[in-house]
């Protein structure tokens, strides 16, 4: 047997034990909801109907309320970016908002977000939130005034409330309070478990002086879509979402441009997260910017790059796989 | 029924086009995610994906003759996320146990053992192998694709594909030779 046919061989025999259930996962891509787009044409009134109402919605929105500006890929009838506003002022008016965007800002929030895919938006729903929607895929932003005396737990604990309210099989998996932009941010993660699949979605809490922002990413309402394809995307979405940069925090890209220096080579990136560190440097709680990344190579290594948050300086560079810790 | 038909009726929307076209690829994408992951329920879920996947972007694909390397890609790309999500994959189990001497006198017998250690011994190798690396041989020789259609799966340049292929390669080869000069055996593919 050559070689080849002996590589051929090892691998059939170790496939031969993947079971196929061919049937199960079609019923599954069928739950998902998706299907095959039509033919471009076929589309154009509804996406006509759509950017109309988008414009005009999103114009409002964008300006009045939020500030916000689109980045990214313009098409016909599509804004331009205006001024930022700052505080209660709002920025100049932008002439529409419609059609892809691929980036979103709020000045008057000092959030960002970078979209994996074309999200259409923004729109508005009943509750007053910016709604961006992609294929079965929604993200959402909305500001509500604050009660007064609310503290962080009371908005987690309101959160999980809406989400047994919004349907009682709706259950937080994962719930917590941890610091995101220098904020204390609540976290819930919720499934949905029905016969046919998973419903899913990650929201985000935070406080202001006298508002409270909910952020949302996961499947539409109403409409049951696999983890498997709201996931990747949510995933995106959450990582290019930069909020508090006001508060003096390098961004997300400036933490991987770090890591970046920090290790050579070619990397992945595989997460970025904002934590805080206890006498990293003798000085008792510090933010820092904590970039996962894979060194490509003969061998993948795994490597934690801790970086200060406010100073962009590389604190130390942790091999996952040893715990040895180097310090540039 | 042929395959670019089927690819083009699942375009213009044809459901039942769509189911035959999942029935031709599912047992290889199956595997294939499987090979590379290492879960069943990983490789089922990039499986899932991948043709959630083909459903909402078929319409992107220019040239149907081109949907095999374009689905590998699609499920390489699924089956990196899923794998990663469970981490801690468990590599294939290799019973050394059953690896002693071979008593048996006859030549022929005695080859016949030793193919099936080295394949029992490159399974277990190929586990261990990094995900660049395995990714290639899986692709190479699992789904049977050729260089330039893995360096269109991969989205890669045909050179680093090559380079890759041969790294992968050599490293297997020299595994097999360390674990063969320990046990004190020689290798066939080392003659």
């Amino acid at each position: 047997m050559s070689y080849d046919e002996q590589i051929r061989a090892a691998l059939e025999a170790e496939a031969a034990r993947a079971q196929v259930p061919a049937r199960e996962i079609l019923h599954r891509v069928k739950q998902s909801g998706v299907r095959v787009r039509r033919p471009y044409l076929l589309q154009m009134g509804g996406l006509i109907r759509t950017a109309a109402v988008v414009a005009t919605v999103g114009a409002l929105v964008a300006t009045a309320f939020w500030g916000g500006s689109l980045v990214g890929k313009r098409t016909a009838g599509q804004v331009a970016t205006g001024p930022a506003g700052t505080g209660s002022q709002p920025a100049a008016v932008p002439e529409a908002a419609s059609g892809p965007v691929t980036a979103y800002e709020s000045h008057n929030l000092g959030f960002r977000v970078t979209f994996p895919t074309q999200f259409i938006g923004p729109d508005k729903d009943e509750r007053g939130a910016l709604v961006f929607n992609a294929d079965n895929v929604i993200f959402t932003v909305e500001r509500r005034p604050r009660p007064q005396g609310q503290v962080i737990e009371d908005l987690l604990g309101d959160l999980v409330a809406e989400n047994l309210k919004e349907s009682r099989r709706l259950k937080p998996t994962d719930l917590g309070i941890g610091l995101m932009g220098g904020r204390d941010v609540a976290h819930i993660h919720t499934a949905y478990i029905s016969a046919a699949g998973w419903f899913e979605r990650e929201t985000y809490g935070f406080l202001t002086g006298e508002h409270q922002y909910v952020i949302t990413c996961g499947g539409r309402p109403g409409e049951q879509t696999a983890w498997a394809v709201v996931g990747p995307i949510c995933g995106q979405v959450m990582e290019g979402l930069e909020i508090g940069t006001d508060l003096g925090f390098i961004g997300v890209k400036q933490a991987v441009e770090a890591a970046r220096t920090a290790v050579p080579g070619e990397l992945e990136v595989t997460m970025v997260l904002l934590e805080e560190r206890f006498n990293v440097q003798g000085v008792g709680v510090q933010p820092v910017w904590r970039v996962h990344v894979i060194a490509q190579g003969e061998q993948q290594t795994e490597y934690e790059v801790i970086i200060d948050a406010r100073s962009g300086k590389v604190l130390y560079v942790q091999n996952v796989a040893t715990g040895e810790r180097k310090t540039p | 029924m042929n395959e670019v038909f089927l690819i083009q009726q699942t375009q213009a929307g044809d459901e039942h086009a769509f189911e035959q076209l999942y029935h031709l690829y599912i047992g290889q994408a199956v595997r294939v995610a499987y090979l590379i992951t290492r879960s069943q329920q990983a490789a089922e879920d990039a499986a899932q994906e991948a043709f959630i996947q083909v459903l909402r972007r078929i319409h992107t694909l220019r040239d149907p003759q081109s949907f095999r390397p374009w689905f590998y890609s699609i499920l390489h790309n699924a089956a990196r996320r899923t794998g990663r999500k469970g981490r801690g994959w468990s590599f294939f189990p290799f019973d050394l146990l059953n690896r002693g001497e071979p008593d048996s006198q006859a030549a022929a017998v005695e080859e016949i053992i030793e193919g099936r250690l080295e394949v029992e011994a490159l399974r277990a190798l190929i586990g261990q192998l990094p995900e660049i690396h395995r990714e290639v041989i899986v692709l190479r020789y699992y789904a049977g694709l050729t260089e330039p259609e893995m360096a269109q799966a991969l989205d890669l340049p045909p050179g680093t594909v090559k380079s890759r292929l041969h790294g992968a390669r050599q490293r297997l080869l020299t595994q097999l030779k360390n674990q063969d000069s320990a046990d004190g055996r020689v290798h066939s593919v080392l003659r």
